[in-house]
């Protein structure tokens, strides 16, 4: 744009080709003469006219059909690329109907034939050509803002959940806005929207009702609201409200329906998720144990309670509103009622929001009982001004919790009195980790084993290790770490300097418990034993001494016993001794007796004969009496000889009845034995001989008629004699008397029984002591004896 | 006459022995103790001796290996050993140290001389 356009702002300009300069005054000369104001430029080439084109703004352009051959087509293309709202003329000399229908559907605005007459109405084509080049950018730009219109429409339907449908009830066809289709989860125009395409999608239980909802709407003519739900295809449920009215014709015929479907989904599920809530709330709250409420504490009453005030109080909440502003004064207590005024009621004032007051209170059950309460207590809503209006609180039935203090406190009550009692003392004993030390607890008694009061070492264990005995502090530390490291019982005696000056001795005792710090906890009982330790010492020294009594008797004993043993050997010495000098003499007694009776010393009378068989015979019982004497004590001394050899049975039997047989004969006995010829065995002879000997010389001298019988057999491990006879027998009551020493049983024989009265003692002697045998015994009383001798043999034989 | 030498210490055994002896018609020569026995034994060379064993000085063993030594082989004079309570490992012994029998004290005045006749393997009855 240059300067000279813009100074002529009001004025068209308009561009001309044409090659012919007659024509193009002709035009110059019209547009002169017109009431507007024309600006007009030519061009006289094509090559010029796209140079001006390109370079001015114009509002018009005429062109000639055919420009040197630059044809008119040409020019009307040109403009279109560069600015296609130019209104373009043609003016020509050829004016044929076909040129002008063909050059108009190009585009053109209007065809002029070059002639005057056509000419001079140029202006006011150019003119209503502009005028109509406005009209239409003024309809397409209203098009293009009802373009965006809709749009925004169907944005804000989306946005809304809310599409809308119009029924056309003469031609019976449906629309339906884009946002009924994504409601309804249909493609658009994929699905054409109809009526029953739109009931198929509703909820099969809801369809009859929104069936007859429209169908009752066009009866009453009157516009309806109704919510249903749809049931889509792929199984989704979806919520919606729909609103419907119907317009009528002069004739009252319906027309057309239109209608909105929204999509109120969402907002249902809100409405659930809220109803579950709020449900949620009424159930904690009804189910707490607790009582929850709001207290306006202007207008001193419960806004709300929730049902704990009934299991907290006995109440229920219609009585505890009916107490109204009473309730506190009524069943508070009212040592705790005052407090509440002079305490808590002013906190409420100066505390600040989310500040939690918490007090502990008695109420009266509607019971009777009083109940511990506590509550803990904020302020709910202030007024304007920022004073508290009312309190929201929670309040928890701790009576069980202060019952059970209670009983705590008795339970400590009762332990420290009877704690104090106990003279040694129980305690706690803490060892940190940092190997610091105390006594967390410590009953009275500490004071008799350590001289400490509880509070001085209940911080710090030192006072303690102070006054520990300094030859068994080394003891008592190591006891203690040992105790530490395996956890075992602490167990240890140590003596501790009381600060009186006074040593004692003592006994801990405790058990160590591992604390989750690492730390160690012992539980235990420390006691003063020196008491017992006197009486341990005494008792030692007791014991010593006894022990050295003990040694002194046992030597004395020993010396004694040696003494006795001296005796004994001596009493053996002496029997040997005596038995020699008794035998001696009485050997020549007996030996010059048997001489004189043989009549070697000269002859003698009847009378004397008798008589120094008197002498004999008492003087061989003496000598018989004197060997068996000898003989048991050699037993008893365990000293007696004994040899061991082969000894033929017949032997001994035929010495043994060489010496009893005339005893036998005298009185008529028969003697029988019975023994097999050649019988050997390994025995002591002389022994054996007087056992047998024993028994078959009693067995003839208590025997009056009859016979007695002697039986030696050998099995294989034993000597089994027997001599038996059918004499007087013995009574049983004497069996036991039988075997002692100088023991004669009474009998009813009439001559008096010549014997010693060891014979028996002594074969049993020599039975268990010599022959490791036993003596047996059978005897009917009046009818006769068994006396057995089982000797066993090659085992216990001593060789002598 | 057969003689007899009696090796006795105890005089009343002495009297009671060699009475018994010289009732039966036999000579008897005395000794009183071990050694005695054994020089009469060699001078006198008795036919049998009667040897008592325990004896002041040499015993009667002793005595009698005494006079065993100084014999000879070929002539044997019987000798019997009088004895207490002898054993029967002692009486054994004797018989291996030269005695040719033995009797056991306290002397039978009964059996006696049957004793010494079974020994000795002679009738000495007249």
């Amino acid at each position: 744009m240059n300067v000279t356009d813009s100074a002529t702002q009001a004025s068209i300009n308009v561009l001309y080709i044409d090659d012919n300069k007659f024509d193009l005054d002709l035009v110059k000369d019209a547009l002169e003469n017109s009431e507007d104001i024309f600006n007009l430029t030519t061009a006289m080439s094509g090559p010029a006219f796209k140079k001006l084109i390109r370079e001015q703004s114009f509002d018009v352009v005429l062109s000639d059909f055919n420009i040197a051959g630059f044809y008119g087509s040409e020019v009307v293309e040109y403009v279109k690329t560069e600015d296609s709202e130019i209104p373009i003329i043609i003016v020509t000399g050829t004016g044929s109907e076909e040129v002008a229908v063909n050059i108009m559907r190009q585009g053109v605005c209007e065809y002029v034939i070059k002639t005057p007459k056509h000419i001079k109405r140029l202006p006011a084509i150019i003119i209503s050509c502009l005028e109509k080049k406005a009209l239409k950018t003024e309809k397409e730009k209203a098009i293009s803002n009802l373009k965006k219109n809709e749009a925004r429409l169907n944005e804000a339907q989306r946005i809304a959940r809310i599409g809308s449908w119009e029924l056309d009830l003469i031609s019976n066809t449906l629309y339906w806005s884009d946002e009924v289709y994504r409601i309804f989860d249909l493609q658009p125009r994929q699905v054409s929207a109809s009526y029953e395409g739109f009931l198929e999608n509703i909820h099969p239980e809801d369809r009859a009702m929104v069936d007859k909802a429209y169908a009752d709407s066009l009866k009453d003519k009157a516009p309806y609201d109704i919510a249903h739900r749809l049931l889509l295809k792929d199984g989704t449920i979806k919520f919606v409200t729909e609103h419907c009215e119907t317009f009528y014709d002069d004739s009252g015929k319906a027309v057309r329906s239109i209608g909105t479907v929204q999509d109120i989904t969402e907002h249902k599920q809100m409405e659930n998720s809220l109803h579950k809530a709020r449900l949620f709330n009424k159930t904690l709250l009804d189910t707490s144990p607790d009582l929850i409420y709001v207290y306006d504490i202007i207008d001193r009453k419960n806004i709300y309670s929730n049902q704990g005030i009934v299991k907290i109080l006995g109440y229920n909440v219609q009585e505890i509103q009916e107490m109204g502003e009473n309730i506190l004064p009524d069943l508070m207590h009212p040592d705790d009622f005052n407090n509440y005024l002079a305490k808590i009621i002013p906190r409420y004032q100066t505390t600040g929001d989310g500040e939690i007051i918490e007090h502990e209170y008695r109420m009266k059950h509607k019971d009777g009982n009083w109940s511990w309460l506590k509550s803990k207590e904020l302020i709910f809503i202030r007024m304007a001004d920022g004073l508290p209006k009312q309190i929201f609180g929670i309040t928890t039935d701790i009576t069980h919790r202060k019952q059970s203090e209670k009983i705590k406190e008795e339970l400590l009550n009762r332990f420290n009195k009877i704690a104090m009692h106990i003279k040694g003392v129980i305690y706690q004993y803490h060892l940190r980790t940092d190997g610091s030390s105390c006594f967390p607890y410590t009953s009275t008694g500490i004071h008799n084993i350590y001289g400490v009061s509880p509070e001085q070492v209940k911080e710090d264990a030192t006072p303690v290790f102070e006054v520990l005995h300094p030859d068994d502090i080394e003891k008592v530390s190591q006891s203690i770490a040992e105790s530490a490291d395996n956890l075992s019982v602490w167990d240890t005696e140590y003596r501790v300097n009381l600060p009186s000056g006074k040593t004692i001795w003592v006994e801990g005792n405790a058990t160590p418990q591992k604390l989750k710090d690492g730390s160690i906890l012992w539980h235990g009982y420390i006691d003063d034993i020196t008491n017992r330790k006197n009486i341990e010492k005494a008792l030692q020294n007791a014991y010593d001494e006894m022990e050295i009594k003990v040694d002194q008797r046992t030597k004395e004993l020993t010396q004694a016993n040696i003494r006795l043993q001296e005796l004994d050997r001596l009493k053996s010495i002496f029997i040997a001794s005596m038995s020699h000098e008794l035998r001696t003499p009485l050997n020549s007694i007996i030996g010059f007796t048997g001489l004189l009776l043989q009549g070697i010393s000269g002859k003698i009378d009847t009378e004397a004969t008798e008589d120094l068989n008197i002498v004999y015979t008492s003087s061989k019982h003496l000598l018989g009496l004197i060997n068996d004497v000898i003989d048991i004590s050699k037993i008893e001394a365990g000293k007696l000889d004994i040899y061991f050899e082969d000894v033929k049975i017949v032997d001994v039997v035929e010495e043994i009845l060489s010496i009893v047989s005339k005893d036998a004969e005298k009185k008529n006995l028969k003697i029988k034995t019975e023994f097999l010829s050649g019988l050997t065995v390994i025995s002591d002879k002389r022994r054996l001989f007087q056992c047998i000997l024993n028994l078959m010389s009693n067995a003839i001298k208590f025997t009056e008629k009859g016979d007695v019988k002697l039986e030696v057999k050998k099995t294989e491990d034993q000597l089994k004699i027997s001599v038996a006879d059918t004499g007087i027998g013995i009574k049983k009551e004497d069996l036991s008397k039988l075997f002692k020493s100088f023991i004669r049983l009474e009998t009813p024989m009439k001559e008096e029984i010549a014997g010693t009265g060891l014979g028996l003692y002594l074969t049993q002697k020599i039975m268990t002591n010599v022959f490791k045998g036993e003596i047996g015994l059978e005897s009917q009383y009046g009818k006769g004896s068994i006396f057995t001798l089982k000797i066993p043999l090659k085992q216990n034989i001593k060789q002598g | 006459m057969e003689i007899v030498l009696v090796v006795e210490d105890n005089q009343n055994n002495m009297r009671l022995i060699t009475k018994l002896l010289e009732n039966e018609g036999l000579q008897t020569i005395k000794a009183y103790s071990g050694e005695e026995g054994v020089r009469l034994a060699m001078e006198e060379k008795p036919d049998l001796i009667l040897m008592d064993i325990k004896l002041p000085g040499i015993d009667g063993l002793e005595a009698t290996r005494q006079i065993r030594a100084a014999e000879n082989d070929s002539h044997k004079v019987p000798i019997i050993a009088i004895t207490s309570f002898a054993m029967a490992g002692d009486r054994e012994q004797y018989l291996e140290e030269g005695f040719t029998g033995y009797i056991e004290k306290p002397i039978d005045p009964f059996t006696i001389i049957k004793e010494i006749k079974q020994i000795w393997g002679k009738d000495i009855s007249p």
